[in-house]
């Protein structure tokens, strides 16, 4: 303890005496500050003997050129230490500052917007009635010419009319929706099924307007389910969300009136509880419903 | 025909950094690194055409933009001559001093922009250090009317010549200073003798002899890292510093001063 007492205290006396040393020291006449080359040379320490003793001669006396050297010798070894005072109240940190909230903001209203678009869609967008078919005097022989490309429904030429156009793109959404939803929870329907709808008792309903389309893939849907003997949760409820929904939508015709009696049959029928045995009763009952409607067609 | 302003551009990480090094981060920097800029390409790039390829060109424009930082600390906020004991002390000193009497930072900003230029000392010393200086100098960084422009400097020091009463008024107060900071005996005072011989010391050292003091005793380098700096290895850094320190205390022996230094370090 005493030895290193000692130590410091050595070394007090040290920089004391050599700091008076310096500060006693008579000054000459100082030379002319270094050129900037020569400067950068001697940071090098790439001059000759000769140069290097011109240049301490001048950094020993000249306070600005010596704290110059010093700090460009010394800093190249020593990146930026870290604790940097960071001035919260400078316009470029406060653009900063209101860019990240913008973000912030943008993510939370994405998160808050309803993720389900199908229901939403149905009920906003303006679907075509059979009044507006019959003004429009298209023949469903006409929409039949509808056309899938790349998953995508493109109109014939020359048929420009304004309800051909809505009804592409009704077809358009109403493909890129069912395809999301059919990817996630079953397995995709070939491209034909998709085209040509078909109906409860299996007839093709080709063109009509959506609601009877949507009502014969929920059937569809429904019967897949109940012949592979389903037991999660999730499709069910699905199946019940969707087949609800699809009932709350106001009726377009007699025809499917008498269709959507038979499926609410169905949707009352559809199984509440998902074991084997439950799932394996309610699909019988759904099926004989189903294979019943069949044969009165 | 060398294209100076892409060969600068290529620069400009350095000389933000050197900035950012001198100034702190903040708007100042980014104004004294704008002021690099304009002072490499003034008078049609005139300080870079003076490049005559011996160093490397990198090392060039790391020594312009120093200096040009300086230029633009001393137009943006004059000159002030520190006192002796400050000049003395050297090192963190001297830089505070700048930064708080100066440029008048506050004290916090004044460390951190003190701790990215002095690579080898802590933060709390050099906080230490701030208020020690603010306690010996109260006016620190009132406009005092006498900040002196660029042109009247003469080698970083003002041309006014003090006269021979101040310079021994500076001399007391340094060697007050001196051994009240660095032998930590703030309570001691040194006799009028002390001042007087100290008055009649006379060293003249050898230009590297007086780099290795500034550097181990001003700038709190290594003996080793000191002479590294120099040119010089590890041995030959120690062997010089032995020398040195021998004729120091044969000289102050010679005056009668280690006396001094003998009765302030007794507890």
């Amino acid at each position: 303890m005493s030895a290193e007492l000692n130590i410091t205290k050595k070394k007090r006396e040290r920089k004391a005496a050599a700091l008076m040393a310096l500060a006693a020291e008579k000054k000459g006449d100082v030379s002319s500050c270094l050129t900037d080359e020569e400067m950068a040379l001697l940071v090098e320490g790439k001059c000759s003997a000769g140069e290097k003793d011109k240049g301490w001669a001048h950094l020993a006396d000249c306070r600005q050129c010596y704290e110059q050297w010093y700090s460009l010798k010394t800093r190249e070894g020593f990146p930026l230490k870290k604790g940097v005072i960071v001035h919260l109240m400078q316009r470029k940190t406060m653009a900063l500052v209101g860019s990240g909230l913008a973000v912030a903001v943008s993510v939370a209203v994405f998160l808050n917007l309803p993720h389900d678009p199908l229901p939403g869609r149905l009920a906003e967008e303006p679907r075509p009635s059979l009044q507006i078919a019959e003004e429009a005097e298209i023949s469903p022989a006409q929409s039949v010419d509808v056309e899938v490309a790349d998953d995508k429904v493109v109109s014939p030429e020359g048929s420009g009319g304004a309800f051909e156009r809505m009804v592409v793109e009704q077809k358009n959404d109403l493909a890129e929706t069912t395809k999301k939803r059919e990817k996630t929870v079953i397995t995709p329907e070939p491209l034909e099924k998709r085209l040509n709808t078909t109906s409860l008792s299996g007839v093709k309903m080709a063109a009509t307007p959506e609601k009877p389309n949507l009502l014969g893939r929920w059937v569809e849907k429904v019967r897949e389910g109940c012949r592979q003997k389903r037991t999660e949760e999730d499709f069910w409820s699905e199946i019940v969300r969707t087949g609800k929904q699809l009932f709350a939508e106001p009726e377009v015709g007699a025809y499917v009136q008498e269709k959507e009696a038979k499926a609410v049959a169905i949707l009352q029928l559809i199984p509440r509880l998902y074991d084997v045995d439950s799932v394996t009763k309610q699909c019988e009952l759904i099926l004989a419903e189903l294979a019943e409607e069949g044969n009165n067609r | 025909m060398v294209d100076w302003k892409k060969k600068t551009v290529e620069q400009w990480e350095h000389i933000n950094k050197a900035a950012v090094r001198r100034f702190g981060d903040g708007s100042l920097a980014e104004e004294a690194a704008l002021a690099v800029m304009d002072g490499l390409e003034a008078n049609d790039w005139q300080r870079l055409r003076a490049y005559s390829g011996k160093a490397s060109l990198a090392s060039f424009i790391r020594v312009l933009t120093a200096r040009l930082l300086e230029d633009f600390a001393r137009t943006r906020f004059g000159r002030v001559r520190p006192p002796l004991w400050v000049k003395t002390l050297g090192g963190i000193w001297n830089k505070l001093f700048a930064a708080l009497c100066l440029e008048r930072l506050r004290v916090s900003e004044a460390v951190e922009v003190v701790f990215q230029r002095q690579c080898n000392v802590d933060k709390e010393e050099i906080e230490d250090a701030a208020y020690s200086l603010l306690g010996r100098i109260p006016d620190c960084g009132t406009a005092r009317g006498y900040e002196v422009p660029y042109d009247e400097m003469y080698h970083g020091e003002t041309v006014s010549e003090l006269s021979q009463q101040e310079e021994q008024d500076e001399q007391a107060q340094m060697l007050k200073y001196l051994f009240q900071m660095i032998l930590g005996k703030e309570e001691k005072e040194i006799s009028e003798d002390g001042i007087n011989k100290f008055q009649g010391l006379q060293i003249q050292l050898d230009p590297r002899d007086k780099m290795l003091l500034k550097l181990c005793f001003q700038d709190d380098l290594g003996i080793a890292a000191a002479g590294r700096l120099l040119g010089q290895t590890r041995y030959q850094a120690h062997g010089r510093m032995r020398r040195i320190m021998a004729r120091i205390r044969r000289e102050f022996e010679r005056i009668g001063i280690d006396r001094e230094l003998l009765l302030f370090l007794q507890d």
